[in-house]
């Protein structure tokens, strides 16, 4: 099997954001469907070739932080906004442990609230799962201001993007309106 | 069914920046990019996918927090970007031939 430059580009990226020689393969496969199917052990093989060792690994919670999906938890006592799926992290260095929201819970329940439920899976969640995980790995390296400025920009990011899809709402609505008016002429 | 093959310029630079380093989550390809922004990444691969451009699956993560959506360019993707590359060394040929 040929290594192209593309695909050594790929390995090489891969493997420092901390993907495993499996996933690196499956990814290879994917993008270069016509070339002869790339293997795990071969990916495992060029990696020991290209004195590839030192790698990113994914972010741990730091040893104050635990991280716990609502949904595994049984209690009631977290406000209802905050919904299954959602990560929070408890800060378990102070006693009692304090339950820490995650970033930007409420845009995530308005955007429930107001938005349909495609506009919401496509748009909404996605960009408010990129700012909880980005906060997340500020939090595991106990980046704290970091973590609160993820915070801002992700408030930030939510009004652009409202400002984004402005346009197309309206013309949306003044469609919808307009074809009502008619129908009813 | 015209408006299905129409590019935009952000559009271009998120499918070229998918079709290079295969499937990328939203905050990578801002990562990646000079002039997509976040506010507006997630509503350009939205268009996108409407136009079959692109497609996503949620994955989840080892590291904890919430599933994520990773995009890649489907075939239809790969094939409009070609063509917008075509269109645009065609464009700026002519035009370098006709200052000579």
């Amino acid at each position: 099997m040929a290594w192209s430059d593309f695909k050594v580009k790929v390995l090489k990226d891969q493997w420092a954001l901390g993907k495993t020689a499996e996933e690196i393969a499956d990814l290879i496969n994917d993008v270069c469907i016509y070339d002869v199917p790339t293997t795990r052990n071969a990916v495992v093989g060029k990696i020991h070739r290209l004195g590839l060792s030192g790698r990113a690994t994914p972010p741990k919670p730091s040893k104050n932080h635990i991280y716990v999906d609502v949904s595994a938890i049984k209690e009631t006592s977290i406000s209802h906004s905050i919904k299954d799926g959602i990560t929070i992290v408890i800060e378990t260095g102070e006693e009692p442990a304090r339950i820490i929201c995650p970033p930007c819970w409420r845009l995530r329940w308005l955007s429930d609230f107001v938005f349909s439920q495609k506009l919401n899976d496509e748009i909404f969640q996605p960009m408010l799962d990129d700012v909880q995980f980005e906060y997340n790995e500020a939090i595991a390296r106990n980046r704290l201001k970091k973590a609160k400025w993820i915070t801002i920009r992700g408030h930030l990011s939510f009004v652009s993007m409202l400002f984004a899809l402005l346009p197309t709402i309206i013309a949306k609505q003044s469609g919808e309106v307009w074809q009502v008016l008619s129908g009813r002429k | 069914m015209s408006d299905h093959f129409k590019l935009a310029p952000k559009e271009f630079e998120a499918l070229q920046l998918l079709i290079n380093h295969g499937e990328l989550y939203g905050l990578d390809i801002v990562k990646r990019s000079e002039s997509l922004k976040r506010g507006t990444i997630y509503v350009v691969l939205s268009r996108m996918a409407e136009k079959g451009f692109v497609e996503s699956r949620l994955s989840k993560e080892k590291s904890g927090g919430p599933p994520r959506r990773r995009f890649k360019a489907t075939a239809l993707g790969v094939r409009a970007a070609n063509a917008a590359e075509a269109a645009k060394e065609a464009f700026a040929g002519n035009l370098n031939w006709g200052t000579v």
